[in-house]
């Protein structure tokens, strides 16, 4: 294990890793800052790019730009008051109001400083919960897969999107889509409309691109008019000291905010954007003048930011141990995973031993490396943002989601099948279903059916289909952990109706 | 979204009938889950419809396009010749005129001859530069048509 460690830590600084950990930060600030193009979305594109290197080193590649595309929106947010990516979020609330009075060098410093040390608490919780987590995974049989991903599930519905009601729909089409195709057991061919293209199911990565690239394209052409006014942004002496001092002097901040990050994106499919608000209303309630967040209190930048890039390591804790993803991106980094022929759980920290502390050590240098990169090319960032045509990106990436889609299988199919599903995304987008839970569902679709139907099996095969469901330890505690998680939402929302109606 | 939310809804138990009437033809293992779904969808979609009525007036307009639809149905138009074309003209000469097409039809009225030249040229080695290195490089051979 520690000679594991200590090689996986002279892997990452081979010159070859290096530069993609450069290459992967650099990019991903520059995705994370367009209003538009999303960590998501930048995965899903380069995962075809990746097939042709050695699985290290595409996912160390990804992995820097997962992690610096999460803060990269902190620039749109603070400059533009326009999210960056969904995860920036709560930045805009003190940021931009920072930016505003004239301290825009010192919320960008703020930010930048906050997912680094955010980012750095939330890879080292993945690097010690990671092989545990594992270990325990191998205690999980077909009925504790099944209410793994029940849980997963009612987790993505009730906190992925605005309505419960939709999350919980797009979920279980997901599910019903991820059954395209001959069963896992007993082998009759479903819903495949007679194409044998579709015997295999429906290609995951494709779909991922169309879900995640094409309503973005589409949401581009649709606001090509408007135009973005930055507020200058200017480099100021001994700001970073000063900003780091202030930081480090109430650690406990930056700490709750990454354990919560952290936390919150361990939880299948809830992301960086659930993180940073929930980790910034903890900081107004826990502050001593409360009053001050939303005019600007750097605290507020602090709390989203340090929160948002602790989920990014958060996310891959589950999808590394189990194969569950905690967030969209970590969802397209299990296709690259897949695709590279490295299946989630005990067997990536084992056989897949040296490529996988190596990605995670990776992220260390990504978190690092956002720094010097966010600090010294935050001028050039926040020209772009703002003189990047959308005339040129909408079709850039549509070009690169053509490309990606067919480059995997060399299939046109997959190409329509990007393009379907990314119409489908759009208008599902508009009508109020986030493609997020579709996804997820798609995802989970298999492990929840071989869950299921096997452990009908074993139930059978023992005599009590009910004991093999509900008797187990690891199922009990998943089982009050889904009921909990489903019922919480619909509680909380009476609980809020009736205490409100007392004060009236 | 109430209109919304009814049409989605009946879309969906559409998809629920199509999908029970479907898993008849399923062995009994293969058919389980699906039904499950489709049940628990239906219901879930039923709610949806029943809500539509039950709340009038709450939640946000539906609006498909805001503002200008004609550059969006456009975008979605030459989104699909695009995909549609690889097959006859194939891959490089199809990239170069729908890349080159969507960025000329999707700029501004008020823009210049010159800008317009600039972003045709970075069209172009953008895409011969992305041919090269994915059919020489990682020879991933792309679908050749009538011209390449």
């Amino acid at each position: 294990m520690s000679e594991l460690f200590v090689a996986s830590l002279a892997g990452v600084f081979q010159p070859t890793n290096l530069l993609l950990v450069l290459v992967g930060v650099a990019a991903g600030t520059l995705v994370g800052a367009l209003p538009g193009l999303t960590a998501t979305m930048a995965i899903a594109l380069l995962v075809p790019f990746t097939f042709a290197m050695q699985p290290v080193h595409g996912l160390i590649l990804m992995g820097g730009i997962y992690v610096a595309a999460i803060y990269g929106g902190s620039f749109s947010a603070i400059l533009l008051n326009t999210p960056g990516t969904p995860s920036a979020i709560a930045t805009t609330f003190d940021g931009y109001p920072m930016a505003r009075r004239g301290q825009s060098y010192q919320a960008i410093v703020t930010a930048t400083v906050a997912s680094v040390l955010g980012g750095l608490i939330g890879v080292l919780f993945l690097l010690f919960l990671s092989p545990p987590l594992s270990r325990l995974s191998l205690r999980f049989g077909p009925p504790e897969f099944f209410w793994l991903t029940a849980f997963g599930l009612t987790i993505i519905a009730t906190l992925s999107t605005g309505s419960i009601l939709k999350g919980l729909i797009g979920g279980t089409f997901g599910l019903l889509l991820s059954m395209v195709g001959i069963a896992p057991i007993e082998g009759s061919v479903r819903f495949t409309f007679a194409s044998v293209s579709l015997q295999n199911g429906i290609a995951l990565i494709p779909a991922l691109i169309g879900f995640f690239c094409i309503p973005e394209v589409l949401g581009m052409i649709e606001r090509k008019g408007e135009h973005y006014t930055a507020i200058p942004y200017r480099r100021q002496r001994r700001v970073l000291w000063r900003v780091l001092i202030r930081i480090l002097r109430r650690p406990f901040l930056v700490i709750r905010s990454a354990v919560i990050g952290t936390i919150v994106g361990i939880i299948p499919g809830a992301g960086g954007n659930i993180a940073a608000m929930v980790s910034y209303n903890e900081a107004v309630r826990a502050s001593r003048n409360p009053d001050t967040f939303g005019k600007g209190n750097p605290d507020g930048v602090v709390a989203a930011e340090a929160a948002n890039n602790a989920a990014v390591s958060g996310s891959l804790i589950p999808l590394l141990t189990l194969g569950i993803p905690g967030a969209p991106p970590a969802a397209v980094l299990l296709g690259a995973l897949l695709l590279h022929g490295m299946r989630p759980g005990r067997e990536l920290f084992t056989y897949h031993g040296a490529v996988t502390y190596t990605f995670m050590l990776s992220l260390v240098l990504a978190n690092l490396l956002v720094l010097p990169v966010g600090i010294f090319s935050g001028r050039w960032v926040s020209r772009l943002i703002t003189r990047l045509p959308v005339t040129l990106l909408a079709p850039m990436v549509f070009f690169l989601s053509v490309i990606g889609s067919f480059a995997i299988n060399r299939n046109m199919f997959d190409v329509y099948v990007m393009l379907f599903f990314g119409l489908i995304g759009y208008v599902g987008k508009k009508m109020g279903f986030s493609p997020g839970p579709i996804v997820l569902g798609l995802i989970l679709g298999s492990i929840c059916e071989q869950g299921l139907v096997q452990s009908i099996l074993m139930g059978r095969a023992s005599g009590s289909i009910a004991a093999m469901f509900f008797t187990r330890p690891l199922s009990i505690v998943l089982i009050v952990l889904t009921v909990v998680s489903a019922v919480w939402p619909f509680a909380a929302k009476a609980l809020r109706n009736r205490r409100e109606g007392r004060r009236r | 979204m109430r209109r919304a939310d009814r049409i989605a809804a009946l879309v969906f138990l559409g998809v629920c009938v199509y999908g029970w009437l479907a898993a008849r033809a399923f062995s009994p293992l293969s058919a389980l889950f699906p039904r499950v779904i489709v049940v628990i969808l239906g219901v879930l979609a039923l709610l949806l419809f029943v809500l539509s009525f039950v709340n009038p007036g709450k939640g946000r307009v539906f609006v498909l396009v805001q503002g200008n639809a004609l550059p969006l149905i456009l975008g979605v138009v030459m989104m699909v010749a695009w995909v549609a074309l690889i097959g006859v003209l194939g891959f490089l000469v199809t990239s170069l005129v729908m890349f080159s097409l969507m960025t000329v039809v999707l700029e501004r009225r008020q823009t210049n001859a010159r800008r317009i030249l600039v972003r045709l040229l970075l069209v172009c080695a953008v895409t011969v530069a992305f041919y090269f290195f994915f059919d020489r490089l990682l020879l991933v051979s792309f679908p050749r048509g009538l011209l390449i």
